[in-house]
Order: C-alpha cells, then sequence, then structure tokens
C-alpha cells in the first residue's frame, strides 16, 4: 500500500542532505563552531546553514577550530549582488572570529539566495571541501607539536 | 555538474604540471596601468566595497606599507597576494587562485605576504578584508579564492583578465 518515495530519497536534495549529514556527524562541534552558528543565524536567518570544521584537513592538533568553511543561504542576499558583496556581509558578521588575533585562521564563504541555492541542488552541485593544505605558514601549532 | 567539470578539470590537469612550468616569474612591476584608471571606474560597481581603496581614503593614507601596496595594485594590472610563491604555495586556497590565474596565459605578480609581515597585516587593512589570498585587477580588488572560482566558472573573472591584458601590452 505505502510505497516508498523512491523519486524523493533520490532527488538532489536528498542525495546533498545525505552528503551534509555525513560531513556534520564527523566533525565534533566546539565552541567557535558554536559561536559562528549563532553569530550567523542572528544576522542572516539563513534557510540553510552548514559550518563545517575543516581544521582536520590541516597539520593542526585534533580537535583544532581554526579552518572553517560556511554555507549560508538567505534572502539577506537578495540585495548584495556581486559575491564580494555577499562574501564582505559574512565576513563582517564573523570580524571577532577572523581577526588576526581571532581563533579562526581560514574561512571558506558559500553565500547566495534561496533560489540560487535551489538552482545548485537542482544541477546536482554540491559544495566540496577547501583545497588540501599546502604546509601552512607556521603560525599554528603542529599536530604532534609537544608543548612544554 | 557541467558547469563545474572544467574548473575540476583544470584544477587536476594544474596540479599535476605544477603551479609554473607554462610560466615565467612576473616582470611586471615596473610597468604602470595607463588604459587599466579608466576601466576601473568602470566597473567599480563589481567591488562592492571598492570605496577602502580610494587615493582620497584618508585613514592610512601616510603609512609606508599603505603607500607600498598602493604603488604595488597601481604597477601591476594581475595582482595576486598570496602565501608563498607560484612556484611554492604554502596554502591551498592560494594555490587555487594561482592555478586560476595560470588558466588565462597570463604574465601576473604575486606577493609573498608570508615574507614581509608589514604587508601581511597591511593588506587585510587596505582592502578591508581578512583572508589570503587577494586579488587585484587594473587596481580593483576582486575578491579572495572562493569569488575567483564563483568569477571563474561564470566568465566574469575571465573578462576582466581579457581587459587587463590588453593594458599589459
Amino acid at each position: 500500500m505505502l510505497v516508498p518515495p523512491n523519486n524523493i530519497l533520490r532527488s538532489p536534495l536528498a542525495s546533498s542532505l545525505r552528503f551534509i549529514m555525513s560531513m556534520t556527524k564527523s566533525v565534533a562541534r566546539g565552541p567557535v563552531s558554536a559561536t559562528i552558528e549563532a553569530k550567523l543565524t542572528a544576522a542572516f536567518s539563513p534557510t540553510h546553514l552548514e559550518v563545517r570544521n575543516e581544521s582536520q584537513m590541516h597539520n593542526v592538533p585534533t580537535g583544532s577550530e581554526t579552518h572553517f568553511k560556511v554555507v549560508v543561504v538567505s534572502e539577506k542576499f537578495r540585495d548584495a549582488r556581486t559575491p564580494i558583496s555577499r562574501h564582505r556581509l559574512v565576513n563582517d558578521a564573523l570580524k571577532e572570529e577572523v581577526a588576526a588575533d581571532g581563533p579562526v585562521h581560514a574561512l571558506s564563504i558559500v553565500a547566495m539566495t534561496p533560489e540560487k541555492w535551489r538552482e545548485r541542488l537542482d544541477k546536482g552541485e554540491v559544495v566540496g571541501p577547501s583545497p588540501n593544505c599546502k604546509g601552512g605558514d607556521g603560525s599554528l601549532p603542529k599536530k604532534n607539536e609537544v608543548t612544554i | 555538474m557541467n558547469r563545474m567539470s572544467p574548473l575540476l578539470l583544470l584544477v587536476g590537469l594544474l596540479n599535476s604540471t605544477s603551479c609554473t612550468l607554462a610560466f615565467s616569474p612576473a616582470t611586471s612591476s615596473s610597468r604602470t596601468l595607463q588604459r587599466c584608471g579608466s576601466t576601473t571606474t568602470t566597473t567599480g560597481g563589481v567591488g562592492g566595497g571598492g570605496s577602502t581603496l580610494r587615493m582620497s581614503d584618508a585613514d592610512e593614507a601616510s603609512s609606508p606599507t599603505r603607500e607600498r601596496i598602493q604603488s604595488l595594485v597601481e604597477a601591476n594590472p594581475v595582482l595576486l597576494f598570496m602565501k608563498g610563491t607560484k612556484l611554492f604555495p604554502q596554502c591551498g586556497f592560494s594555490n587555487t587562485a594561482c592555478q586560476i590565474l595560470q588558466s588565462y596565459g597570463i604574465d601576473f605578480h604575486t606577493v609573498d605576504v608570508l615574507a614581509d609581515d608589514e604587508i601581511r597585516q597591511g593588506i587585510k587593512t587596505f582592502s578591508q578584508w581578512p583572508t589570503i589570498p587577494q586579488l587585484y585587477v587594473c587596481g580593483e580588488f576582486i575578491g579572495g579564492s572562493d569569488i575567483m572560482i564563483e568569477m571563474y566558472q561564470s566568465g566574469e573573472l575571465g573578462e576582466m583578465i581579457e581587459k587587463a591584458k590588453a593594458d599589459m601590452v
């Protein structure tokens, strides 16, 4: 009687959601992630928000919160027509975090309106991880560095 | 997918050949912007926050670092502030930025912020932008690597580079 809604399960939206969930599950959330999420939620009332801690891709101690990618989908970007103006809005919302003396060393941003996000999902596009580390600039503690 | 694949192809291709094989080191530091000046005014809207780049910005007009950055931006039609060099990028985002610019076959100039702490901090204030890399085309701040990817895919960056190329001759 009840037919499994295969068409829904196989839709780009469902596969994107599965991908997103698999990403968020794998990384423990720390205080910096929580602050970023709270600030972006307050600033943009996003219809979709991802705060990905990508620090484990870099040579920093386990559990670090230094490298992030955020995906922010919000109506608030409707008037910000250029990529740079959208990115500036996100950078402004997180200015304490990304400041030179703040906790975040790298921030990758994907910011768009719900329509653009929908178009992207319909095309089956996903937001992939950031590029691989190339060694870093030596300003952060290393994964296996012992501090005395 | 179809819009993403050319970039993936590009990144894969360039990863295997490294950043530098096809391009000689930039030697454009002595060049001055000529027609680029007018280009900047016509495309000024793209910057969205370009007001921070005005020469008349009094805030730190007297800072020597600011003046150094200003003259670099004016002297190089396509200028990338990055971590590391074209040969040895020290950061994945800077590497992506390099690869995108190299795909256009242009002789762009890079500044290694890791080699100069004043520039490293100064460029963040100058552009009002917290992260590296940072791209300038014809004196205009374009953005970081996420924006470069977005504008590469939309073709917008290619158009800007074409204009800058004309100014390099």
